[in-house]
């Protein structure tokens, strides 16, 4: 038994180190594709039975009164609807184990080729927070599985629809899931332990090695300590149902810590090198351990309304109010979120109309606010001409007022022109809002261009204008990126100038919109569709900053001067 | 390949004026350099040519035709600037070929193209809808989802057209062109195989054909300061003109790229206008060297005539390295024998001065000698100095030798009259060792201490360059 386990292990351990196991970026995007594939798959599986339950318990909009998951503690709640849930579960936790198994095993492969120690021990944190992960998923998983089970009421007819029989069939699954559970997480151990040897023959240095165990053995410490502690809680199954919805905020704290323990611990391995080293690292770290310490209670501070509105748009409406959840988190991602996009109800305004204004007010304002102010501000900052710097100074005047003052007799006038309640009304409003400013940024950017390059360009056969379409224009890249994210920016969250102008709901904007998750008088919002409405909107903004950040840094001009 | 000509050019900005009464004719093929201390007026003398200045009077002239009201882009003249001045968005590819793209334009081309990209595009989203409508579906609601996709798509694409390789452009327009015969296409393409040819032949001149691909940022200076050359060579143009093209680089890579301009510009033989302050750059590059201080044309000459007879004691001064030495003193006579008399030392007059000297008798002059034309420790070597410092440079050495002031005020070391000595090799000379100095009698200059000009051996004073124009304009307006 002993020698076929150690053969077992020797012929991975064969695979991983054989020639043809290369990891090249290639692989990695195989892998990806794979990831993604099976998420697609999963999610449209998903998609299908919400479809699948829309059909069923008639159409229109999901969430009110029409949502099969609500009402799931009737008496004719159906079992083939708990045997799908339960299929689906299944389904969700073995992709997901197969996908980290897929990406661990090139981790693996990845960090058994390369090279460079930083590296290595970088992709060694990420596996270690992988199995923390598939761990706590682990429990989670068993955790839901038996939840299901309990919501099939004892008053259904036996014979009619076999309930012992699925009774029977859960309980094999749950026992199967833990067992499968602990079969992983044996060959899990395995591998890291087969792992740690490969490094500790290969490596040129052994006292580092001994350190990367240690941490790898810290980081998965936590993740079992997590999954004995929801093992343990699973035997009292009550007070498990109580606190399920704290999960979540073990996974999130365990996160937390883990990425902190790794932090810590790849400060010391960047360079120590002796004894000495090692101690002065260690009292410089005992040094700023308290300014460590309030950096993150403030980060953790600041970042916790993020994380309640991301947990609240996983939740359903019962888990919000009640605390026990009846759903799985992925089943409510897909719900909530679909049910935000894609409802339809004659009533009421569609979200991706609304999309669809607020990103053409964004980009319209963007475009009106680019086409004047560069335009302007290529003139200020270039020409010389009397009155020069009075103009630019008046310009900045009109910024010293707030908005909310024009307002009133903005709508007078916008309701004479008969601009009310139309988007080029709105969008000729926010766009007038922001020139100004625009033209005042503008110019600092256009002053920034070195002349000799619109000298070179004059000299190489251009016009006024073809050295402003083709040098000053590019070149200021980075403004107009500027401009534009701030023009768009001010008009996608803007209210009060919608709320004022706009009033059709068919008009109505992204921020009009939270009027459609207001419940009956007296009762509470509808939470798990507000929060994901504002992830939603959030976005779009969060994306935007993300691609557009290496523009808005400077050194688009780098290299042509000097 | 161009005739230039500047006539009573002055720039004034506002009051001050910068550049007075500048006359200058350059023929065709030659290397003018100008030279002169920051702040002289050279480089606004080449901004007016090349039209980036206003011409406050004065005309400027190439081949006969005066441009002063002529705009830049049509004056076919290429500059070389000092900060490179490249184009950082574009390829060097793109850079070179900016000039003959904005030269040789093709009416309507680019949104002729970009025309017929959006009704690609849009047939595409309209095929779509169709398609949607023939089966008799409903067209889906996250239809405004595929629209804004679209539209950011066709931003992004906007954005990065025209940073994508000329090769991809090329392919996707040559099958194009071929499948639609559209006029302006073929000429389109028929233009950008000449642009093609043109680079192709420029970066292999100099050297940069690996590099067509690479942004500006990517190069090293003296790669930089190429694709700057080549952006003017590529276009043919009349003159070229260059602003201090070798000073951002270091001092290595300056004295290599030095030779490569004049190999390059011996093979392309194009009227040239270099400004430097650099006189070595000055005397190795130009077939003739202008010399300008504070705004006026002190000399134009060869750099033999600029070095061997300098109008002035600035242009003494500025050309040569190290310096000229001057010493102030008198001429004085006794009995038959013209003698220079300085605070340190008194030099009798080689014959061949005599002439031109002899009305300055009891007159303050300037001596002028230059440091390689002193030799020491010479059998016929009278004058008594000591050795004040050794500045050894491998192929030559600096020798400062201290002559002691008769009328010493202070006892500071400062106070001698220290001139400097070439010498060639590593010399056996210590410091504070004492030397005898003899001056070469046929290199020796004089100048006169009030006006500063050079005096003439066969008598009479040097004009400047400045002086001698008003003259014969003076002469033309009343012969």
């Amino acid at each position: 038994m002993t020698e076929e386990i150690i053969n077992d292990l020797n012929y991975i351990n064969v695979s991983v180190n054989d020639q043809k196991f290369k990891t090249r970026p290639i692989n990695f995007l195989v892998i990806l594709i794979v990831m993604g594939l099976i998420l697609i798959i999963g999610g449209f599986w998903q998609t299908e039975t919400i479809l699948w339950n829309r059909i069923k318990y008639g159409t229109g909009s999901l969430w009110k009164n029409n949502n099969p998951i609500y009402h799931r503690d009737q008496p004719d709640g159906d079992l083939s609807r708990v045997l799908r849930l339960l299929h689906m579960n299944y389904g969700i936790y073995f992709a997901t184990l197969v996908v980290l198994t897929i990406v661990s095993i090139a981790i693996i492969g990845y960090v058994l080729k390369n090279k460079d120690w930083d590296d290595k021990m970088r992709m060694v944190s990420i596996l270690g927070l992988i199995y923390t992960g598939i761990a706590i998923f682990t429990s989670f998983w068993i955790n839901q599985s038996i939840k299901i089970i309990e919501t099939i009421p004892d008053t259904v007819d036996k014979v009619q629809s076999g309930a012992d029989w699925i009774r029977g069939d859960i309980g094999n699954y749950s026992e199967f899931m833990e067992i499968s559970t602990l079969v992983f997480m044996f060959l899990y151990l395995a591998v890291f332990v087969m792992f740690a040897f490969n490094i500790i023959q290969n490596s040129p240095k052994k006292e580092n090695i001994l350190k990367i165990i240690r941490v790898l053995f810290l980081v998965i410490l936590g993740g079992f300590l997590i999954y004995f502690i929801n093992l343990i809680k699973l035997y009292f199954k009550e007070e498990a149902n109580n606190n399920v919805i704290l999960i979540w905020d073990i996974i999130g704290l365990s996160v937390v810590f883990g990425l902190i323990i790794v932090n810590f611990y790849k400060y010391f391995f960047h360079s120590n090198e002796s004894k000495e080293n090692f101690i002065q690292n260690s009292s410089q770290l005992i040094k700023m351990t308290p300014f460590y310490v309030v950096l993150i209670a403030y980060v953790i501070f600041s970042l916790f309304p993020v994380y309640l509105v991301i947990k609240v748009s996983l939740s359903s409406y019962q888990e919000i109010l009640t605390g026990v959840s009846p759903g799985s988190p992925l089943y409510n991602l897909i719900l909530n979120y679909s049910s935000v996009m894609f409802a339809v109800s004659s009533d009421e305004p569609s979200f991706s109309g609304a999309l669809l204004r607020s990103f053409g007010l964004g980009l319209g304002t963007g475009l009106i606010g680019i086409m004047i102010s560069v335009t302007s501000a290529y003139a200020l900052a270039r020409f010389k001409f009397k009155g020069n710097s009075f103009l630019t100074y008046l310009i900045l005047t009109t910024q010293m007022f707030p908005g909310i003052i024009l307002l009133l007799p903005q709508y007078v006038i916008w309701a004479s022109l008969g601009f009310v309640d139309t988007f080029g009304g709105i969008l000729l409003a926010s766009a007038v809002g922001t020139t100004a400013y625009c033209t005042w940024m503008m110019k600092g950017y256009f002053e920034t261009i070195p002349v000799d390059i619109e000298e070179a360009a004059i000299i190489d056969g251009t016009g006024r204008f073809g050295n402003f379409a083709k040098i000053a224009f590019p070149l200021a890249r980075s403004g107009l990126v500027a401009v534009l994210i701030f023009t768009f920016l001010s008009s996608w969250q803007d209210f009060i100038l919608a709320r004022t102008l706009l009033r059709t709901p068919q008009n109505y904007t992204l921020p009009l919109l939270s009027d459609n998750y207001e419940n009956a008088q007296d009762q509470a919002p509808f939470f798990e569709l507000l929060a994901p409405y504002s992830i939603l909107v959030a976005l779009p903004v969060v994306l935007f900053f993300l691609f557009m950040q290496k523009d808005l840094a400077k050194g688009a001009v780098a290299g042509s001067v000097k | 390949m161009a005739k230039i000509e500047f006539k009573n050019i002055t720039k004034k900005f506002g009051t001050f004026e910068a550049v007075k009464n500048f006359n200058l004719e350059v023929s065709d093929e030659e290397f003018v350099c100008l030279v002169g201390p920051s702040g002289c007026g050279k480089t606004t003398t080449l901004r007016m040519l090349a039209g980036l200045e206003t011409i406050t009077s004065g005309t400027i002239s190439i081949d006969g035709e005066i441009i002063n009201d002529i705009s830049p882009k049509d004056r076919n003249i290429a500059m070389v600037f000092q900060s490179y001045a490249l184009y950082p968005h574009y390829t060097i590819y793109e850079n070179l070929a900016f000039g003959i793209r904005n030269r040789e334009k093709i009416k309507w081309a680019n949104l002729m193209i970009s025309m017929a990209l959006l009704l690609f595009y849009g047939g595409i989203v309209s095929l779509y809808y169709g398609f949607c409508q023939l089966l008799g579906q409903i067209v889906p609601e996250y239809i405004n989802l595929i629209f804004v996709a679209g539209i950011l798509g066709w931003i992004f694409m906007l954005y990065s057209f025209p940073e994508t390789r000329q090769d991809i452009k090329m392919m996707n327009l040559r099958f194009w062109a071929m499948k639609m015969k559209i006029p302006i296409f073929q000429e389109y393409l028929s233009r950008e195989e000449k642009i093609r040819q043109k680079v192709k032949e420029t970066s292999e001149l100099l050297g940069i054909e690996t590099q067509l691909w690479k942004k500006p940022k990517q190069l090293s200076g003296g790669q930089r300061q190429r694709v700057a050359l080549g952006r003017a060579i590529i276009r043919n143009p009349k003159a070229f003109l260059m602003d201090e093209p070798l000073s951002n680089l270091d001092a290595k890579l300056r004295v290599q790229m030095r030779a490569e301009l004049e190999r390059l510009t011996k093979k392309l033989r194009v009227t040239t206008l270099y400004v430097t302050h650099d006189q070595i750059e000055a005397m190795t590059l130009g077939n003739r060297i202008v010399v300008l201080n504070e705004g006026i044309a002190n000399q134009v000459g060869t750099p033999e005539e600029v070095y061997r007879q300098p109008v002035n004691k600035f242009v003494a001064g500025f050309i040569g390295s190290p310096p000229m030495n001057f010493v102030e003193g008198r001429i004085e006579k006794n009995s038959e024998q013209l003698q220079f008399v300085s605070e340190a030392f008194s030099y009798n007059i080689p014959d061949y001065y005599k002439v031109g000297l002899s009305n300055f008798i009891n007159k303050e002059v300037t001596l002028g000698i230059r440091p390689e034309h002193i030799l020491l420790n010479t059998p016929e070597a009278k004058l008594d100095a000591t050795i004040g410092v050794l500045e050894p440079i491998g192929s030559d050495t600096f020798v400062y030798i201290d002559f002691p002031i008769k009328r010493k005020s202070r006892n500071s070391i400062f106070d001698n009259l220290e001139i400097i000595v070439k010498q060639e090799g590593i010399t056996k000379l210590k410091i504070d060792e004492p030397v005898k100095v003899q001056f070469m009698d046929d290199q020796i200059h004089f100048f006169d201490k009030e006006t500063d000009l050079r005096i003439l051996p066969s008598g009479g004073l040097c004009q400047t360059h400045y002086e001698a124009e008003l003259e014969k304009q003076g002469n033309e307006i009343n012969p």
